[in-house]
């Protein structure tokens, strides 16, 4: 209810300063505009959705396959913590304009660099917020589950990784937007369809209208996603919403 | 952990007849801290416990309870002395339930944490049957919750049971470890009085019904003289024993038995004395 109030006033404010402010139409169309365009070019907006949504949905089951196998394997062993942890924050510097045109090179004008790209900048956030949520178990659950002849695999299996599932849905969540970036700067730097392909196109031709519906796509994609997943973790965790209690 | 000995060459889990005795002779151990000097938290400790029977350990807070129990379950090696004891099953101060299962599978974990035979360190010996599967281990565990009356918090999940229903489904999984040796480390220190009384109770019921070697710690000088055979009364840090109280009385026991009054009296006076030495 807050959220669409505040949602109004804000597209009201927009379309006063749209209307009546210094700033061409060309530059930030009107939000009556955008719904315009929203409405005109949906078969456009859609097929391009369609291929955008694919490349973030890989691209996340990449991110977070790899992402739990790194997790686990880093949680049991220092060295491996030592040597890639480092490395880890440092490809995340790497921009992905940088990026791109290498995994052009490699991979060709197909999914697959988007699917790199979403995958690494994705990876990040589930690693970090995986791994914290191993470390930070009650020491004395380590006692108990040894005293229970708990083999170091056992006790990872049957306590450590359900209580990490929070912390680990926590980086979902952050990975799942940042995603949608991820796909459209994939997409900027070499594709021929896709919402950021669609944005690129439609600046160029001055349909900035076109461009910013483009982008209330993106944007309404990234929200179900982040409440499909805030679902699921109540469905599948309903224990860690207990304590935890989401405001909504 | 090479000066713990393990207790006879291959003991048998289920089987409680064989004599067990838990014994400690002149241990002590320290603690390393980080930039703090060690802390000696037991100094030339003795202590025996004879098979099936319940030994309480009082004594002011930090005189090493936690780290006697700790050596006599096989979580640390003393640094000096030796501790003689058969596998021990830790009921610790909280209850350390799992929030995502049920009372059912809390209790069950005892016999689903135990490694299968591939683990090579603990398939030497006494684990070399294997685990259960989990519908055996539900099967087992489900028994024994019935056999205590909690058949019907089967499938609550911890925060939806009071704290002394959750010590109790902590007890069956300490239980279902099945070790000949179990020891509470303050298992009621954090309920309240009403419910510590009622707590104390159950328990005595409880191992009549399933008699093992207890070693008791808690600060309760009354549940210790309410619930063992012995009382043993430990120093402030570092901790050893100042006093030896038999409890000769038949269970279930009053806490208004005059008995019961003068043994605690007595417990008191021992603590007491040593509160005013350290003071003097």
């Amino acid at each position: 209810m807050a959220a669409l109030l505040l949602a109004v006033v804000l597209l009201g404010g927009w379309e006063l300063y749209a209307d009546l402010g210094p700033v061409d139409a060309f530059v930030l169309p009107a939000p009556h505009q955008v719904a315009a365009a929203l409405a005109d070019d949906r078969s456009l907006l859609w097929s391009n959705f369609t291929v955008t949504a694919g490349e973030v949905a890989l691209g996340l089951l990449a991110a977070v396959l790899a992402s739990l196998a790194l997790a686990t394997a880093i949680h049991f062993s220092a060295l491996l913590r030592r040597a890639v942890y480092p490395l880890l924050i440092a490809s995340q510097t790497v921009p992905v304009a940088v990026m791109a045109p290498l995994l052009v090179a490699w991979l060709g004008f197909g999914i697959a660099p988007k699917l790199v790209i979403v995958a690494v900048i994705c990876f990040f956030p589930i690693v970090v917020t995986t791994l914290d949520g191993l470390a930070t178990i009650d020491p004395q659950l380590h006692k108990l589950m040894r005293t229970l002849d708990a083999s170091r695999w056992r006790t990872f299996r049957l306590v450590e990784v359900p209580s990490a599932l929070p912390a680990m849905f926590s980086g979902l969540r952050i990975a799942v937007v940042v995603a949608v970036i991820g796909a459209v700067f994939a997409e900027y730097s070499g594709s021929s369809d896709g919402l950021g392909h669609l944005i690129q196109q439609a600046l160029a031709q001055l349909q900035t209208p076109r461009a910013w519906a483009a982008v209330v796509v993106l944007a309404a994609f990234a929200v179900v996603l982040f409440a499909l997943l805030t679902l699921a973790e109540r469905r599948l965790l309903p224990w860690a919403h207990r304590t935890r209690g989401v405001a909504s | 952990m090479s000066t713990r000995l393990a207790y006879g060459a291959e003991p048998d889990l289920d089987q409680h007849d064989r004599p067990a005795a838990i014994s400690l002779a002149r241990v002590s151990k320290s603690y390393r801290r980080r930039r703090a000097p060690a802390v000696l938290a037991l100094a030339d400790f003795s202590l025996s416990v004879a098979s099936g029977e319940v030994v309480a350990v009082v004594g002011p807070s930090g005189c090493g309870k936690t780290t006697l129990l700790e050596l006599v379950c096989g979580l640390s090696a003393p640094d000096e002395g030796s501790v003689l004891a058969p596998p021990a099953a830790l009921m610790p101060q909280s209850d350390l339930l799992l929030p995502w299962c049920s009372a059912l599978d809390n209790a069950a974990l005892a016999l689903r944490a135990r490694s299968a035979g591939l683990d090579r360190r603990l398939s030497r010996g006494r684990l070399a049957g294997g685990r259960l599967s989990r519908g055996q281990a539900r099967a087992r565990a489900r028994a024994l919750l019935e056999t205590f009356e909690l058949g019907e918090f089967a499938a609550a999940r911890p925060h939806e049971l009071s704290g002394g229903m959750r010590q109790r489904v902590a007890f069956v999984r300490t239980l279902l470890a099945g070790k000949p040796v179990l020891c509470l480390d303050e298992p009621f220190g954090a309920l309240d009085a009403i419910t510590r009384q009622e707590m104390q109770d159950w328990l005595t019921g409880a191992l009549a019904r399933e008699p093992r070697t207890v070693l008791l710690v808690t600060h309760d000088v009354e549940e210790a003289i309410l619930l063992a055979d012995r009382v043993a009364i430990v120093s402030r840090r570092p901790g050893r024993v100042l006093a030896e109280l038999d409890v000769d009385t038949p269970r279930p026991r009053e806490r208004t038995d005059p008995y019961v009054a003068g043994l605690r009296h007595r417990a008191m006076e021992a603590l007491g004395r040593q509160a005013t030495e350290a003071l003097g």
